[in-house]
């Protein structure tokens, strides 16, 4: 029994060390200079360095404000778009509800390189590249899968019967939609709105293609930089992009555990 | 038309396109063996390190591929941290004598980014199922006589083989088809298909197009079927119904 | 005979199960009838080896630790297997012979009149078949102690009654020793003749069915039991008073309430022991010969099961009680 646990307090260490440690490197990276071969701790570290670089760089403000407001407008089209098709799927038995079901998975499936070059070229045709909407729909094409996904998996536990409930009692669509789907299914559509976040934040390529570079998001700032070997300023983007995902969703994760009673 | 008969005879995308099916391939595999075994290993709740662990191996999942390339650079490359490291305690001589370990010929740069990225994905994906999953049927099977080992092999893997074959899937066609990490971490001699399409895009003219399109078919259908094949495999091999566990 | 000694569970700070001794024969049928939350399916656990009890031991005959195969509420069949690799699992993982597997699968498939399900998967089967399953699932290791978990519960009232008198039929054909918990007096009733009443993790009584109706120990096993009026009232010395019926009683416990069972306390023919006058208002029919009556007395009401057109409503009748009343 003893040495089964000693055992998994290795893998776990082991495992935890090499998630940490690149994020542990980008954190020094991004406070140091000079951190070179053979080297093996930065000639100095200035703690306030980033910070004073975060207030002060037009650079990183704007491709904050870029990373953020494509997010936003992703989530908002994802969600719009992945909630009915979700509680189509798990209510009703449709024509082509198979078919609909594979279609969602497709942008998983389909190499992405072969979906972005065919996308940036339909989008050149209609005029679209280089437009908010035309990025956008592009993060939206990505984080469909998962968003409806995890909606579905949600929606899927009850499927309508308490909707039948509430309606019955007198209630509209809407509100039933409002007042019962939505606050039930809650889990679901947290998990949904943040993979979402973090699959727009993330993306590169799309961003760069169908962007025109008129979208210089924290992520795709970051490949210049390393290319080039400015490891430094890479980081520095690399913490901005922590910043702004890892704490929100911590927090709202927290927030979310913490009120109210789960339901299931 | 022609275009599809040139493609499935020109000899360099055939082998390109070979090498990066084998390439994603391994990875996925990979990625899957070890995510299930981390999985297993960590899925009790009574267990201490079940939460830290899972709250971990959230971590890789919400951060794009170049945190993990910047820091292999800075950890990995010739004159990263490791090598300074070895010189220091004299196990090599100078940055020269480190093994090409980026943008190398096996690349092994790329694969270890596929990993960090991808067993944590598929560690929190089997979580949920593991959970539903409870002790239910473990019970069942060792009050009828099973050892752990039976029980494992012969009850709880085939309940999470969906979960672990979506995992696959999602993770192969990723590793297919992804651009960024193989522009940063490749190895030029040998190349893959996606910096190949990448470049034809972005360097050919416009009467290259209709070839492009053509390869992105060839690839689209190919993936699609390989996920069908996988599916439908993972259905009807012996164990495959599940019966919407 | 299964001898449990002791036996006590406790989770966290909750006691679950304080002490249980048992004898069980061999070769019976043994209820376990408890309402939920009382530590029945924990115990069953331990029996089956599944769970390890803080305190006691479960021995057989020879003083063994004997785990018992269990059939599980929700039947828990694989749901990735077919019936036929469900029935098979047991032997499977003993490495028994293929050609003894296939066998001993076609003889108690036969037995269990599944033959025809073979191939199916669980969730093509209905909750009868999925049972009858489960059951062969268990037998086919020809388990000495069979355990069973609330096994009629999901199961509709027709269905109900035919697997309970099946299980009995397999009982006397594998000689087995079956124990099972049921939350349902009747089920526990129609199959057993050895009745435990398991209450907050405590056996409270055991005794043949009829017994336990007409003497329950206390009164937490006569609220659990259910079918009986209890009357409030005032207590001095073995004199009971209230507005039902003031007069001699037989003292058990002393919070104050008369224990009038629906059936068999309350009679028409007379008695060394007169109970009161009554006016019959409702009559309900209970099928087979029986009424339930409702009687009021000075604005207080009784119920009681009598015999088909004995009473008729709106009239007024004197009630004995067939032996002194009990107050708990």
């Amino acid at each position: 029994m003893e040495s089964k646990k000693i055992t998994k307090l290795v893998v776990y260490l082991i495992f935890a060390v090499l998630i940490l440690m690149p994020l542990f490197v980008i954190f020094m990276l991004a406070i140091s200079k000079t951190w070179s071969y053979p080297s093996l701790w930065p000639k100095w570290v200035d703690w306030g360095y980033y910070f004073r670089f975060l207030f002060k760089s037009k650079e990183v403000q704007s491709s904050l404000i870029s990373s953020l407001e494509l997010a936003i407008g992703t989530v908002i089209l994802t969600i719009a778009i992945a909630y009915p098709t979700a509680m189509a799927l798990s209510y009703y038995d449709f024509k082509g509800k198979k078919l609909l079901n594979v279609l969602v998975y497709l942008p998983l499936i389909i190499p992405s390189i072969a979906l972005l070059t065919n996308m940036d070229f339909i989008m050149i045709k209609y005029g679209l590249n280089g437009s908010f909407f035309g990025v956008v729909s592009v993060h939206t094409l990505f984080c469909l899968p998962y968003a409806v996904k995890l909606l579905y998996d949600n929606l899927i536990l009850w499927k309508d019967k308490y909707e039948v409930a509430s309606r019955n009692l007198g209630a509209s669509s809407l509100q039933t939609f409002f007042k019962v789907t939505v606050p039930m299914n809650k889990n679901g559509l947290q998990g949904a709105v943040m993979m979402t976040y973090i699959v727009s934040m993330t993306q590169y390529l799309s961003t760069l293609l169908i962007g025109d570079g008129n979208y210089l998001t924290l992520s795709v700032r970051m490949f210049p930089f390393t290319t080039s070997g400015k490891y430094r300023m890479a980081a520095v983007y690399g913490i901005t992009f922590m910043l702004v995902t890892l704490i929100p969703l911590y927090l709202i994760d927290i927030w979310v555990t913490h009120k109210g009673r789960k339901i299931a | 038309m022609h275009y599809y008969t040139d493609a499935l005879n020109n000899k360099v995308f055939l082998k390109i396109f070979f090498r990066t099916f084998i390439f994603a391939l391994f990875s996925a595999v990979m990625a899957c063996f070890f995510g299930v075994v981390l999985a297993f290993l960590f899925k009790k709740n009574d267990n201490t390190f079940t939460k830290p662990f899972f709250k971990l191996a959230q971590l890789p999942v919400m951060l794009p591929h170049i945190f993990i390339v910047l820091a292999l650079l800075q950890l990995l490359s010739q004159t990263g941290l490791v090598s300074s490291l070895l010189t220091k305690i004299g196990i090599i001589h100078s940055y020269n004598s480190f093994p090409l370990l980026l943008n190398d010929q096996w690349q092994i740069g790329i694969i270890l980014t596929y990993l960090w990225k991808e067993v944590p994905f598929v560690i929190v994906s089997l979580v949920l199922v593991l959970r539903q999953m409870d002790n239910r049927y473990r019970i069942v099977s060792e009050n009828l006589g099973a050892t752990k080992w039976q029980t494992f092999w012969r009850v709880s893997l085939p309940l999470l083989m969906p979960a672990i074959v979506n995992a696959f899937i999602i993770n192969f066609s990723f590793n297919f088809g992804a651009y960024e990490v193989l522009y940063l971490l490749g190895n030029q001699t040998k190349e893959l298909l996606p910096v190949y399409i990448y470049d034809l895009y972005v360097q050919g003219d416009y009467t290259q197009l209709p070839m492009i399109m053509s390869l992105n078919l060839i690839l689209s259908v190919f993936s699609i079927a390989f996920a069908g094949i996988v599916l439908w495999l993972s259905k009807h091999l012996p164990g495959g119904h599940t019966g919407g566990i | 005979m299964y001898h449990l000694d002791n036996i006590s569970q406790k989770k966290g700070n909750t006691q679950i199960l304080r002490g249980i001794n048992l004898n069980i024969d061999e070769n019976s049928i043994f209820a376990i009838l408890g309402p939920s939350g009382s530590g029945k399916t924990t115990l069953l656990n331990i029996l089956a080896g599944i769970d390890r009890p803080t305190d006691g031991n479960f021995l057989n005959e020879d003083g063994q630790v004997e785990k018992g195969i269990m059939v599980f509420q929700d039947y828990r069949l694989f749901p990735h297997m077919t019936v036929f690799q469900n029935i098979t699992f047991g032997l499977k993982v003993k490495k028994a012979k293929n050609s003894e597997i296939k066998q001993r699968a076609e003889n108690i498939m036969k037995t269990m009149g599944i033959s025809e399900l073979i191939n199916r998967y669980p969730d093509e089967l209905s909750g009868g078949q999925q049972q009858r399953v489960a059951l062969a699932r268990a037998l086919i290791l020809n388990p000495k102690l069979l355990l069973m978990d609330e096994p009629f519960s999901s199961l509709d009232e027709a269905l109900r009654i035919e697997m309970l008198d099946f299980v009995k039929e397999l009982q006397r054909k594998f000689q087995l020793t079956i124990i099972f918990v049921t939350h349902y007096k009747t089920e526990a009733y129609m199959l057993s003749n050895k009745v435990a009443i398991l209450i907050n993790g405590q056996i409270m009584q055991v005794d043949a069915p009829k017994k336990l109706e007409s003497n329950p120990q206390n009164f937490d096993v006569a609220k659990f039991l259910g079918q009986a009026n209890f009357i409030e009232g005032s207590l001095s010395s073995d004199n009971f008073s209230s507005p039902v019926y003031s007069g001699k009683v037989n003292v058990v416990a002393e919070e104050g309430k008369l224990y009038l069972p629906f059936s068999g306390q309350l009679q028409l023919d007379q008695t060394d022991y007169p109970a009161f006058k009554g006016n019959v208002v409702e009559k309900k029919w209970m099928g087979s010969n029986l009424e339930r009556v409702t009687i009021k007395i000075n604005q207080e009401t009784v119920y009681c099961d009598l015999a088909s057109e004995s009473v008729s409503e709106n009239q007024v009748y004197q009630f004995y009680f067939s032996k002194l009343p009990v107050v708990f």
